[in-house]
């Protein structure tokens, strides 16, 4: 991957997102291959914790001790990214939770904060010392709609110095914000390319018919009792513009899908 | 907004500094509520250095207070980031330290009252506590941010090491108060625990590089009381703690060492050691 941008990774449940992630993250040993970062062998000593100087890690499901104040935890974990002097490191626990907008529940304790916000807290202690690579799990998960606005806004922001790997499973997320998608199912890797070049998986395999399709590879009833259909059109089929999460469909129903260029 | 209304002299005295230490926190608090207020005395000082004043106080109050066991640790030279990590386990909290003097006071307590001069009870039990506190001490079953902390630069191994020293220290405190309250006449019999522990404790470690750190604690701990027992029944209930079985102790440990050191690798990822 190149620095910059945002590479989201998509895949069914079990696919190995996370394992993915957690691996880039040097949290896990990959069970084969080599990851390395800003060409640091992740591997070996010194290299690892050369990378980790580098990383920055929101995990699928962030947790804290609940008697911890947010303030306290993020502060714990920029000691852990060796922000030693206090006050340089108490100002930097600000401004990432200025970032995330929790600033003003940085004394309140974990235990009275919603799963939302446990992971705002999560996502603060990730961008302590701007990383070169965030690695984040699920980011917009327990985000209302707003705040996942202001999540895009900010991913956006970051990729322009970092890269961001995400995962997620919206892909209206991944079509707003990425400059490249991942798609792994079953541990491999599917699909690499721009989401206009998933998207254009689907030109010519999306179609609206107005009985339920005797072959489709997917399909789903519409409000007005029409069906969206994803596969190969029948001759009279009325073809429709297809969207990212369409190509994404056609990718994953597709044992024989080759990895895009 | 704020109770006190805008006024131009009222500001620029605070900011020259003219102004009583009553009437100056008036002003602090109007400009904490007032973004008119902070403009007005903004004009007086540089905008960029009231922000920025007014962010580092913000912190501060919002910053952690250092903890006892924290502050113990400062005053004993540690610095403050060092302390902090040792301090950020449920093991040296003040429930830890109660459970463990209790144990510790209640073994010494049930040797006295056998009258028999022996205090095995106690040498038996005292080295569990801190084979306890470093199944306490470090992973992710006592750290729900486990995940976030191995994925920093800070080494998983350094932290193990660095609270099972803390533990360690604390039990040999508690165990040898305990023993001058509950056993003065014993005289450095009661400490014949210190080496034991040592070794459980490093033996729990080179275990934990194979199995989680708690599993390993719980087979160190059985081992421990089913030597004990079967040695207890064979033998006098000293024999373990003897002249002949400290060297025992003392070899031991420095092999749990060797397998700690050159396994510690394990450490540094969430896995089987932690």
């Amino acid at each position: 991957m190149p620095l910059g941008g945002v590479v989201t990774v998509l895949g069914p449940n079990g696919a190995g997102k996370t394992t993915l992630l957690r691996s880039l993250a040097t949290v896990q040993k990959p069970s084969s291959g080599a990851i390395h970062i800003d060409g640091l062998d992740v591997s070996i000593e010194p290299d690892r914790t050369e990378a980790r100087r580098r990383i920055g890690y929101l995990p699928q499901d962030p947790e804290f001790a609940p008697r911890a104040t947010v303030f306290d935890v993020v502060d714990y974990l920029a000691i852990c990214k060796e922000h030693r002097d206090r006050r340089r490191r108490h100002l930097e626990v600000r401004r990432v939770l200025d970032a995330v907008e929790m600033t003003d529940r940085a004394g309140d304790r974990i235990a009275s904060l919603s799963g939302g916000m446990v992971r705002r807290v999560a996502l603060a202690q990730a961008l302590l010392g701007s990383p070169r690579l965030l690695v984040l799990d699920e980011p917009a998960a327990g985000l209302d709609p707003d705040q996942r606005l202001r999540l895009r806004d900010m991913l956006s922001t970051l990729g322009e110095r970092a890269t961001v790997v995400v995962s997620t499973h919206l892909t209206d997320e991944a079509a707003a914000v990425s400059s490249a998608v991942l798609v792994v199912d079953g541990g491999v890797l599917r699909f690499h390319g721009s989401p206009a070049q998933l998207t254009s998986r689907a030109q010519g395999h999306v179609w609206v018919s107005a009985q339920p399709p005797v072959v489709a590879r997917r399909t789903w009833r519409l409000p007005d009792g029409s069906h969206r259909c994803i596969g190969d059109p029948p001759p009279d089929a009325h073809l429709v513009t297809p969207t990212m999460e369409d190509g994404y469909l056609m990718l994953v129903s597709d044992p024989a899908a080759a990895v895009a260029a | 907004m704020t109770d006190l209304p805008l006024d131009p002299q009222l500001a620029q005295r605070y900011a020259t500094g003219q102004l009583s230490t009553a009437e100056a926190v008036q002003v602090e608090q109007a400009m904490d509520r007032s973004g008119q207020w902070r403009a007005l005395v903004g004009t007086h000082v540089p905008a960029e250095r009231l922000d920025l004043n007014f962010m580092a106080i913000a912190v501060e109050l919002d910053a952690p207070k250092r903890g006892r066991v924290e502050r113990v640790m400062v005053r004993l030279g540690l610095d403050e980031h060092v302390a902090r990590l040792m301090a950020a386990t449920p093991v040296l909290r003040r429930s830890w330290y109660l459970a463990s003097f209790l144990v510790l006071f209640f073994g010494l307590a049930a040797a006295g009252t056998e009258n028999t001069g022996s205090i095995g009870f106690f040498l038996a039990v005292a080295p569990i506590v801190p084979v306890l506190g470093v199944a306490l001490a470090y992973g992710p079953a006592v750290d729900p941010a486990h995940d976030m902390t191995v994925a920093t630069p800070v080494s998983g191994f350094r932290l193990l090491l660095l609270r099972s020293v803390a533990v360690l220290a604390t039990s040999v405190v508690f165990g040898g108060v305990a023993a001058v309250i509950v056993a003065p006449d014993h005289g450095l019999e009661v400490l014949a625990w210190m080496l034991p522990a040592l070794a459980l404790t490093a033996a729990t470690l080179a275990l934990a590089t194979v199995v989680p750190t708690r599993s390993a604690a719980g087979v160190t701990i059985g081992v421990w009381l089913v030597v004990v027992t079967i040695v207890g029944q064979a033998a006098t209930d000293l024999t373990l703690f003897g002249g002949i079985a400290q060297p025992i102790y003392l070899a031991l440990a420095v092999i749990a060492g060797i397998v700690v050191v050159m396994r510690r690798e394990v450490f540094e990822v969430a896995g089987v050691g932690a």
